[in-house]
């Protein structure tokens, strides 16, 4: 039984991975949150149902589906997030995190008006099960966690090992010190927003193919969840978040094979203030920074 | 390149900051600007690295009037800078931060006509850096890391350079290289404003010296003319370049 759950948790937490290296990414090189990160999952999982719908190929509709996202995910940061980074008073960490708060908000209650505030059917799933020696596997969430290993792999040899990475993380440090060396880095932080749009984007139709359905509020569990994992492993750092998602996952299943699905995510925040009491910066802060 | 700033002003709020100040700076000399602290130097550096709007008077570069553009566009056009408090990437080591320098650098029309630059690890010798090439800053002494400001400067094979203060926080001995360093940067044909208080490292680099005193140039000249002015003595030598 432990054993299942541990494997629920760690098939699980490559979705939960994909949103938290996205918030993390976002906070380094902005230093501020993007409270909307995970409802750009919902919309590029609601844009496929839409275009799936509408007639056109898988192909076709996952093309389409990832323009609206990138186009959503880019107007929020024009409209929400833009302003603050260029606002030099004392409320320019502030105003992004409540603009993209309200941004959220509006993605959410427009997905529940046009499709229904009741979960619907993703247009692809693999819910199927398979057993391997005694355990019950998901094939959905094995493709999950294969997708997300694989992009979280691209993103690593992104960051560290490419000149665009490494603008990325000059950016990240210090603008001056970036734009001084000739970065434009307006350029580099809206290239890098639209990253991690698409892979929340990605992570959201993960949940459609693991789970088969998807809801118009199902970003603010997986927020949760993504700013947890981030806050445990370290903020800033990649194998941080990666390492706090996999905690979280583990974590929340254990929690509700233990106490029930209601206490899913007492857990998670149980891991949190343990974390934070024991050591605020989080468990890979030090190793990031460097 | 020429460098003429004339009749520039620049006030924050009650803080004249600049007040009708002009000076030339030209390829191949080091102009330095001296001053108490509050005497508007830094600020004058901003204004010439764009990122401060001027309120009155005009700053030509080779006759062309510079504008407030972001610091990035300052690799096109050849100008760069240093920083009095260091800024530089923490993540990334001393060679990375000249290959992102450098690689600014190549993309720009002055590259496609003056071709791609001398050979990073001639400017890492030059600069005293050859051995930390592969270190990361927080890993170097403080003349090391004010050393890397001017080498990712160098990278963009600069035509202006702006360097605010690069002794603070140098022993003796450092300050003697350093003065050595900015003079030959700028007698390999680029125009060098350095804006220094220690007065043995300005009289070993400097051709020409301004000095500033709130916000107003108080006068100009050689460094001999200057430590024989009995103004600047009062305002400034007297005092704090005594530490210096």
């Amino acid at each position: 039984m432990l054993t299942q759950q541990l494997l629920n948790g760690v098939l699980s937490s490559g979705i939960y991975a994909l949103y938290a290296v996205g918030f993390t990414m976002i906070f380094g090189i902005m230093g501020v949150l993007n409270m909307a990160h995970a409802d750009f999952g919902t919309v590029a999982a609601f844009a496929v149902i839409w275009t799936v719908s509408a007639g056109l190929a898988p192909v076709e509709a996952v093309l389409a589906a990832s323009v609206i996202t990138l186009l959503v995910a880019l107007l929020v940061e024009r409209l929400a997030m833009r302003p603050g980074r260029r606002f030099k008073g004392d409320a320019a960490i502030e105003m992004p995190l409540i603009g993209t708060i309200g941004a959220g908000m509006i993605l959410q209650n427009a997905a529940a008006l046009i499709f229904g505030n009741k979960a619907i059917v993703f247009s692809f799933n693999m819910r199927a099960f398979v057993r391997v020696g005694g355990l019950l596997v998901s094939k959905g969430l094995v493709v999950s966690l294969i997708v997300s290993a694989v992009l979280l792999a691209l993103l690593e040899f992104l960051v560290n090992r490419t000149d665009f990475g490494r603008q990325i993380r000059a950016v990240a440090q210090n603008r001056n010190a970036a734009e001084i060396m000739g970065i434009n880095s307006e350029r580099v932080i809206l290239v890098t927003f639209a990253i991690t749009a698409a892979l929340a984007g990605i992570a959201g139709c993960l949940v459609g193919l693991s789970y088969g359905l998807v809801s118009p509020y199902m970003a603010v569990s997986y927020a949760i969840k993504g700013l947890v994992a981030m806050i445990v492993g370290g903020v800033g750092s990649l194998p941080g978040a990666v390492l706090g998602a996999l905690l979280i996952g583990v974590v929340e299943a254990i929690t509700v094979s233990q106490f029930g699905s209601q206490m899913r995510d007492v857990g998670v925040f149980v891991v949190l203030m343990a974390v934070l009491a024991v050591r605020p910066s989080g468990l890979l802060r030090v190793a990031a920074s460097r | 390149m020429l460098i003429e700033v004339d009749g520039v002003s620049k006030r924050f709020g009650g803080l004249q900051a600049l007040d009708n100040v002009s000076l030339t700076a030209r390829t191949g000399e080091v102009t330095a600007v001296i001053g108490p602290n509050g005497a508007g130097k830094s600020t004058l550096l901003g204004c010439l690295s764009g990122m401060i709007a001027i309120d009155a008077g005009r700053i030509r570069i080779d006759g062309y009037d510079a504008r407030l553009a972001p610091l990035s566009r300052l690799v096109e056009v050849g100008v760069t800078r240093t920083f009095q408090n260091i800024r530089l990437s923490e993540s990334l080591t001393v060679l990375e931060h000249l290959r992102l320098a450098r690689l600014s650098y190549r993309r720009t029309q002055r590259a496609r006509m003056s071709g791609p630059g001398r050979p990073l690890d001639q400017i890492l010798a030059r600069v005293g850096l050859a051995d930390v090439a592969r270190k990361l800053p927080d890993e170097l002494s403080y003349g090391e890391r004010r050393r890397l400001e001017i080498a990712r400067g160098l990278a963009t094979e600069p035509l202006l350079f702006l360097i605010d203060e690069p002794a603070a926080g140098t022993t003796p001995a450092e300050q003697l290289a350093l003065a050595d360093l900015i003079r030959t940067i700028a007698e390999d044909g680029v125009a060098v404003v350095l804006v220094e208080h220690h007065m043995d490292l300005v009289a070993r680099a400097s051709a020409s010296v301004v000095v500033l005193n709130f916000g107003r140039v108080l006068t100009s000249g050689t460094i001999g003319e200057i430590r024989r002015n009995p103004e600047v003595i009062a305002a400034y030598l007297g005092t704090t370049a005594d530490a210096g």
